[in-house]
């Protein structure tokens, strides 16, 4: 199993690698929404996508979008990962093909409950 | 801390930095506030979005507080008013004064403090405001009280302040480096192994040796080359910090001040940037609070009514100079000369005779300000002295200049590194020491038998009378209480200049002249208080390196006179200009002014290369174009012999007298001598070239640099 991070802050990225490494799960990361398009791009070859909304250059909406719109691995699950600020953003990240949602600060048990609710086996 | 919290605290501090650039310039431009209030809404959420994660929930509370407000601003249903950007600048102090906390004691420190809870309730206060009304869709526009009585006093609590304080002093354990920088120090490591096998196979007979060290060289000076780069920080990262600061103080000294930078992507080592980040704070802070005139005088002498400090930084030789101008009253030199007379600097008589430049220098004596009122902002017993000492203290130096009415500009000029110096290495008593090149002025070389008619005697001191100026000499082995090496036919004196100390420091003998890696002394050998450092020379055998200002003192040397300034002045207020006088040509004298010579080197003949018939000098990595008007060279080499063991006199010129741009070397037959000298009008008789008066006799001056040099005549 594969995952992609893609969020602006190196402090999440690292944070969420670590679970992830624990699980025994390999990551990549990109620190915006056109980095993770253009990661995608590339090697097209992920599992999950832990996608943060708030981002500079391409926020996490507009990234969700420009995938689902494109024939970049349809069967590849989207995770929103967000704070409060922006839980009005989920609803329609949702309607554009989101998968499931994760709200920040997460803990271990709660990235992996949902982990789970996609259908991954932790 | 573990490496999470450290990337936490990392990132913080530059979301921080982030947002307190974009508040100043929310004032500044505000066309771009949308864009602007995104970024600053960004770096408090993702502080409140990470905190989290480590607990923090003092922090959490305030991250979250400032991003419900700018969720309201960057919705549009808050106006950007004076007092918010006002309670934004006292939430970012308060989210700095936290992190910084956590950086040093690893918690948060307490939770709910009345001060954070007023924080907030006034964060909240700000959000009930009243939306903008129809067509103030964004932005009111801001005006800066010129009135100091119409700021809110004592609007910070207590800890803003002290926060402040301690976020200057943050972070300087940690570096970012750009992966470029990194993924080429990895290469050229990968060379240096490579290289390094080769020897070990080839051995030191193998035919390829000089080859192999040839490359260890190169490979060596671009990975230094590269370590050097990846500790340059742009002089932005210290600029930042400016803006809130001119604003806070323009407030309240009354003041309207805008503030500009140029060449903040210069860079500086970082333990240079952090050097020079109090006295440029003291410098911007005497520009606004000293230099920039209230309003309404500026609006009397025809000036706009805003200030402005300019911030300016580049390259110049081998430092980096930053420069602190303001356009405001200038100094007044007459006031100056009052003052540094009243406070018995310097003696009346004295004071009168001062030109308006020396008179600007007094302001760096100890004991001076030029403040007219002690205010809060300058402080008492903090001047510029201080900001002098700080600068000399990385072996940089200051200047001032001031036009009454126009400005002030104040020169800072350092060096680029601290950690690899070029040097003069000396032997005295048998062993060897370091002089570093910023303070070398000029070398002497006297033979015993000279000695008795040039060095005089003035009461107890011993002084060289050089070219009309009394030099003090100080012998370093007498000093050192070294063995004095005997069999002298001559010995040297290296002419320094520190502090505004000039001495001759004599030496038994000179050797090659290299770039020094600095190392830190034992305590013991700090305690003696003549070294500033160490070094391994490149026999291998160790260098102590010399603190040129702190032997001055110790062998008695004091600044130089006020009667010896005066000297000085005169004789550039003649046409003198200092020539070194050489042969070319048989028998005819020609000069160079000796401000563009860096160095007289003695090459032999086999490091001189030829490319299409073109002589060329390698010289420490670079290809020097060599001028060989007298054909010295063919000369040279037509006397016979072995070419390593022939050599040519050259003189290496630098950028200064290129219009090309370019150093050259000039290849001579003999140096004659260094000597003033003053030009003449041409008549025509020297076939367009200028002529000179050298010590009383016709000499040319060399012209070979006004032209790129002509390969095909060479060839």
């Amino acid at each position: 199993m594969r995952v992609l991070i893609v969020d602006d802050s190196i402090f999440v990225r690292e944070y969420m690698r670590k679970l992830l490494g624990r699980m025994g799960i390999s990551c990549m990361e990109a620190s915006n929404g056109s980095a993770a398009l253009q990661v995608l791009a590339e090697e097209n070859t992920f599992d999950l996508l832990l996608l943060d909304v708030n981002m500079p250059v391409m926020n996490g909406l507009e990234c969700v979008k420009a995938i689902r719109n494109s024939k970049l691995q349809p069967e590849m699950k989207v995770m929103m990962v967000t704070t409060e600020a922006d839980s009005a953003l989920i609803s329609r990240a949702l309607d554009h093909g989101a998968d499931e949602f994760l709200m920040k600060p997460f803990t271990p048990e709660s990235l992996r409950e949902k982990m789970m609710l996609l259908g991954f086996a932790a | 801390m573990d490496d999470l919290t450290k990337e936490f605290i990392t990132e913080s501090q530059e979301g921080l930095d982030r947002m307190e650039r974009c508040l100043t310039e929310l004032e500044a431009r505000p066309q771009d506030s949308a864009q602007l209030v995104g970024e600053i809404f960004r770096a408090v959420h993702t502080i409140k979005g990470t905190t989290g994660f480590l607990g923090f929930s003092r922090l959490e509370k305030l991250a979250h507080a400032g991003e419900y407000l700018l969720g309201s601003l960057r919705e549009g249903r808050l106006a950007v008013t004076e007092e918010l950007v006002s309670g934004l600048l006292r939430l970012l102090d308060g989210l700095r004064a936290i992190v910084q906390l956590i950086e040093d004691t690893g918690n948060e420190g307490e939770q709910g403090s009345a001060d954070d809870k007023a924080l907030i309730a006034e964060l909240a206060a700000l959000n009930e405001e009243e939306p903008p009304t129809a067509g103030g869709a964004h932005l009111a526009p801001i005006v800066v009280p010129t009135d100091p009585a119409a700021v809110e006093p004592g609007a910070g609590s207590p800890s803003v302040a002290v926060a402040v304080q301690s976020a200057v002093g943050s972070n300087d354990k940690t570096l970012r480096i750009d992966v470029d920088v990194l993924n080429r120090m990895m290469n050229l490591v990968g060379e240096l192994v490579l290289t390094r096998n080769q020897m070990l196979q080839s051995g030191v007979e193998a035919t390829n040796f000089p080859e192999l060290a040839r490359r260890l060289d190169s490979v060596t000076a671009d990975l230094r080359e590269t370590v050097m780069q990846a500790r340059m920080q742009p002089v932005g990262n210290l600029f930042g910090k400016f803006p809130r600061m001119v604003r806070d103080l323009a407030r309240t000294c009354g003041r309207e001040v805008r503030i500009e930078f140029f060449g903040q992507e210069t860079g500086l080592d970082k333990s240079l940037l952090e050097a020079i980040k109090d006295p440029l704070t003291h410098a911007v802070r005497n520009s606004v609070d000293h230099g920039i005139e209230p309003p309404a005088e500026r609006l009397r002498a025809g000036k706009s009514s805003e200030g402005c400090v300019t911030l300016k930084a580049f390259h110049q030789g081998g430092s980096v100079v930053i420069e602190v101008s303001d356009d405001g009253g200038g100094i007044a030199t007459e006031k100056v000369r009052a003052k540094a007379v009243e406070r018995g600097l310097v003696p009346a008589d004295t004071a009168a005779a001062m030109s308006e430049r020396e008179v600007l220098q007094l302001i760096f004596l100890p004991g001076f300000s030029t403040a007219a009122a002690v205010t809060t902002v300058s402080g008492r017993g903090v001047g510029m002295d201080v900001v002098r000492a700080n600068i000399e203290k990385v072996n940089g130096s200051v200047e001032l200049d001031s036009k009454v009415g126009v400005g002030t500009t104040l020169r800072l000029r350092v060096p680029l590194t601290l950690a690899i110096v070029p040097a003069l290495v000396v032997r005295s008593g048998r062993q060897s020491f370091a002089l570093p090149q910023t303070t070398l002025v000029e070398l002497v070389y006297i033979p015993t038998r000279d000695a008795a008619k040039v060095i005089e005697r003035v009461g107890a001191a011993e002084v060289y009378r050089l070219r009309d100026r009394l030099l003090p000499m100080v012998w370093l082995d007498r000093l050192l209480g070294l063995n004095n090496a005997t069999d002298h036919h001559g010995f040297y004196m290296a002419v320094l200049e520190a502090e505004g100390c000039r001495y001759g420091l004599v030496v038994d003998d000179l050797l090659a002249p290299e770039e020094i890696v600095v190392k830190p002394l034992s305590t013991v050998l700090r305690e003696i208080g003549l070294f500033s450092g160490a070094t391994v020379l490149g026999n291998g055998t160790l260098a102590l390196i010399l603190d040129i200002a702190a032997t001055a003192a110790r062998a008695g040397v004091k600044p130089v006179a006020e009667e010896d300034e005066d000297q000085v002045v005169e004789v550039h207020q003649t046409d003198e200009e200092s020539f070194l006088v050489f042969e070319d040509k048989a028998r005819e004298r020609t000069a160079l002014p000796l401000e563009i010579v860096e160095r007289i080197e003695s090459v032999p003949l086999s490091q001189v290369e030829y490319a299409n018939g073109r002589p060329l000098l390698q010289y420490r990595g670079e290809l020097l174009p060599l001028r060989d008007d007298g054909r010295v060279l063919d000369e040279v080499e037509l006397a016979g012999g072995n070419l390593d063991d022939v050599a040519a006199t050259i003189l290496i010129c630098g950028e200064a007298g290129s219009k090309t741009g370019q150093r050259m070397g000039v290849v001579v037959r003999r140096v004659l001598d260094v000597s003033e000298g003053s030009l003449i009008q041409d008549d025509g008789a020297a076939g367009g070239g200028e002529l000179a008066l050298v010590k009383d006799r016709l000499t040319t001056i060399f012209r070979g640099f006004e032209q790129k040099p002509d390969w095909k005549e060479v060839a």
